[in-house]
């Protein structure tokens, strides 16, 4: 039998800010959205005695501060994030030798097999727990199932600070009486499809083989042939308007090898990319590239959107927002260049050392050799 | 300027300046075709600039002189014109009448001076050699050449001198290539050219028209010279690096698969039916003794044939696009037996013709 414990930290950016200053225990803490005069960056992590409020991440610093004036703001320190989340899965690598990185703060942990070394799952499963808490002072929570969807949503259910244990037959009872939006790729626009055809709960769902098939595969144990996503993208609102090509490159570097690094975990490729600017006065332009051969290399995807940059930036104007996307994804079915063979066998070799080093170690371990500054 | 010939042979002439004549209106004369008369002959110039191509014309020179006209219109007049002789004149301001038994023209012409100069032939720095071994290098590689005008210096075909009287001539477009190499004789090449391939696809036509006979080839700065029978073409160089193709061209792929080429072609056409219509993509698997070919389109559905096949490497499951195989099978046409040399389902295969020593066509997977 398959176990598949789910981890995520707690309101992880705030937590770590906790765990460095322990004054802060308690109180409502809001990391990122603070941005000096403008305020125009968005929350990161709001711990949850700030949510209590109605602070969530991805929310707007301002209005952040006019829910929560009492909160304490504090600027995002990813490196340190990134350092942290290393020794939560320097922890979990003891566990077992399957740890599937989610994000920074979540991983999937196949505990398959460990019973004889370890014991049960379930006290597996709260040793880790207890560990992470004990050495690094950081609160998570735990999902443990045969599977890994109905893990990951346990987990989702356990927060904050607890752990959900679904014994092996009990999936489809556990599941049945929550809601549909729960399931990871449900999202607004699927959800509102299934209410409108009466499907509510998870329950609702399963009741309908055929579409419970598409959207909860209970049955599959391995990934298998999967839906593709219609795009990767990601985008990035500056602190401080990027002025010179310089300085957008930079930021273009991050969100492309975030997006590289995506099309390379899916194992996809794109066959067209997208640049998205947003100039200060929110006036905003995409412009796409449709490309020869689809690539999924950071070095490809950086040459095509940089020169979309060039061609299209308006001299002279503050840009605030830039993002990346890659789309028309295919995982087969082109035709694959004869003249630059050796040169994308090359990189495909690259990357794929690149990404089990930022696997292993968080995705700051490596970066290209570009002129840029290290983000502090 | 005044001549009188036979409409046949003018229109004969005239017939290949009609697709070299500039269609884009860039420098107006260069949609005209020159037309002198000179105690040696009548002859007819048409240039885009890249390409030109100059014809004599059989006739009597009543009086020297020069004008253009419109390459167009004076082509569509002689092919319509009631009696079989025709007399042009150039009359004042340029104007040319061009009279035909009860049919009387005058169209508009521009001065001679102003039409670009057409390089100097020397017929004796060329080489001649059979006229079909040219027509048939030039069939073998120029579907190749790449139709990308981003990729310049792939438009056109590469030609080199190889060892004693031997000659290369290698085509790609960044997925396969096409490699021929023949004994043509010397042409003065220290280095490999390249050739446009609007030049040589007018080359070709020359080249299929009327008897084999001989072609004379030669170059001369940045130009490629070619001479047969009455008709001259010149054709620019491509200024560009042609890639090392030698690098390309995969040396001891070890699974060796012989095939019927009639039944291949035919099993080809049948399954690409259901290939999507953009990459015409199709799935090889090569077993012992056979292949199997499919083609599965999520809009269509499927098809699968399978072919006797000479084959005892390991199984080979390989994706390409059927058309650059149909492509290949094209210009190899006839009886006989095509081989597949491959690696692996990533790696470029060869495809060759047996009896067909000089030629080789390697071509570069489809992922599947």
């Amino acid at each position: 039998m398959s176990w598949f414990l789910h981890i995520d930290m707690d309101a992880f950016y705030a937590s770590v800010e906790v765990a460095l200053d322990p004054s802060l225990k308690g109180k409502p803490v809001i990391v990122g959205g603070r941005n000096g005069r403008g305020g125009r960056g968005v929350v990161t992590s709001a711990s949850y005695e700030a949510r209590k409020f109605g602070v969530h991440s991805a929310m707007p610093g301002f209005q952040a501060k006019k829910l929560c004036p009492q909160g304490i703001f504090l600027p995002n320190r990813r490196r340190t994030y990134v350092e942290f989340s290393v020794k939560v899965f320097a922890i979990l690598a003891q566990y077992s030798p399957t740890i599937h990185k989610l994000s920074i703060d979540e991983a999937l942990i196949d505990l398959t097999g460990t019973e004889r070394l370890l014991g049960p799952p379930l006290k597996t499963t709260d040793e880790i727990i207890r560990r992470i808490e004990k050495e690094l002072a950081l609160p998570s929570s735990g999902g443990l199932s045969t599977n890994r969807v109905v893990a990951k949503i346990a987990a989702t259910l356990a927060k904050p600070h607890g752990l959900i244990y679904i014994p092996a037959g009990c999936e489809e009872n556990f599941l049945a009486p929550q809601a549909v939006e729960m399931i990871p790729g449900v999202g607004p626009k699927t959800h509102k499809t299934m209410l409108q055809r009466g499907i509510q709960t998870i329950g609702d769902l399963l009741a309908q083989p055929e579409l419970a098939a598409r959207y909860l595969d209970l049955g599959a144990t391995t990934k298998s042939e999967q839906h593709h996503d219609h795009s990767v993208g990601n985008e990035t609102t500056s602190i401080a308007p990027l002025k010179t090509i310089g300085a957008m490159e930079e930021v273009l570097w991050d969100l492309v090898e975030e997006v590289g690094g995506r099309l390379r975990h899916a194992e996809l490729f794109a066959r067209c990319l997208t640049l998205k600017i947003r100039y200060s006065n929110f006036q905003t332009i995409t412009r796409s590239r449709t490309l020869p051969s689809p690539t999924c290399f950071d070095k490809e995807i950086f040459q095509v959107v940089s020169e979309l940059l060039r061609q299209n930036v308006a001299q002279g104007r503050a840009v605030r927002l830039l993002g990346v996307s890659a789309s028309a994804l295919q995982d087969s079915g082109w035709q694959e260049p004869l003249l630059d063979r050796e040169r994308r066998n090359s990189f495909e070799r690259l990357y794929k050392g690149i990404d089990k080093l930022r696997e292993k170690y968080g995705a700051e371990t490596i970066g290209a050799a570009t002129p840029r500054k290290r983000s502090s | 300027m005044e001549i009188k010939a036979k409409r046949g042979d003018l229109l004969a002439t005239l017939y290949w300046t009609q697709s070299i004549v500039e269609r884009r209106n860039t420098m107006p004369i260069l949609a005209n075709v020159m037309i002198e008369a000179q105690k040696s002959g009548i002859r007819v110039t048409a240039t885009d600039l890249e390409v030109g191509v100059r014809g004599g014309v059989d006739g009597d020179v009543i009086k020297e002189g020069s004008i253009t006209v419109n390459a167009k219109k004076l082509y569509e007049i002689v092919r319509e014109v009631p009696n079989d002789q025709i007399q042009l004149k150039r009359l004042d301001n340029d104007w040319v009448e061009i009279r035909s038994g009860k049919s009387v023209f005058k169209i508009f012409g521009m001065d001679a001076k102003e039409f670009p100069q057409f390089p100097q032939f020397d017929s004796s720095g060329l080489t001649t050699t059979p006229a079909s071994t040219v027509r048939e290098m030039i069939e073998r590689t120029i579907f190749s050449v790449s139709t990308d005008e981003t990729r310049y210096s792939l438009n056109g075909v590469y030609i080199e001198q190889s060892e004693g009287n031997n000659v290369r001539m290698v085509a790609t477009d960044g997925h396969r290539l096409a490699f021929e190499e023949k004994e043509v004789g010397q042409l003065g090449l220290t280095k490999g050219v390249i050739l446009p391939r609007k030049g040589l696809s007018e080359l070709k036509k020359l080249l299929d028209s009327g008897e084999d006979g001989a072609v004379s080839l030669g170059f001369k700065e940045n130009m490629g010279l070619v001479a047969k029978d009455k008709v001259e073409l010149f054709m620019r160089l491509i200024d560009g690096d042609f890639p090392d193709y030698t690098k390309v061209i995969p040396v001891g792929n070890p699974n060796i698969a012989k095939l019927d080429h009639e039944e291949l072609l035919r099993a080809l056409r049948r399954v690409s039916i259901l290939s999507s219509e953009r990459y015409k993509g199709i799935k090889m698997e090569f077993a012992n003794g056979k292949l199997s070919i499919s083609a599965n389109n999520p809009d269509l559905g499927e098809a699968v044939e399978e072919v006797d096949a000479e084959y005892k490497g390991k199984t080979i499951a390989i994706g390409f696009n059927a058309r650059y195989l149909l492509d290949v099978l094209a210009v190899l046409s006839g009886d006989g037996e095509i081989e597949f040399q491959l690696k692996d389902e990533l790696s470029p295969s060869v495809i060759r013709k047996a009896g067909v020593d000089g030629y080789l066509y390697v071509l570069m997977p489809m992922r599947i």
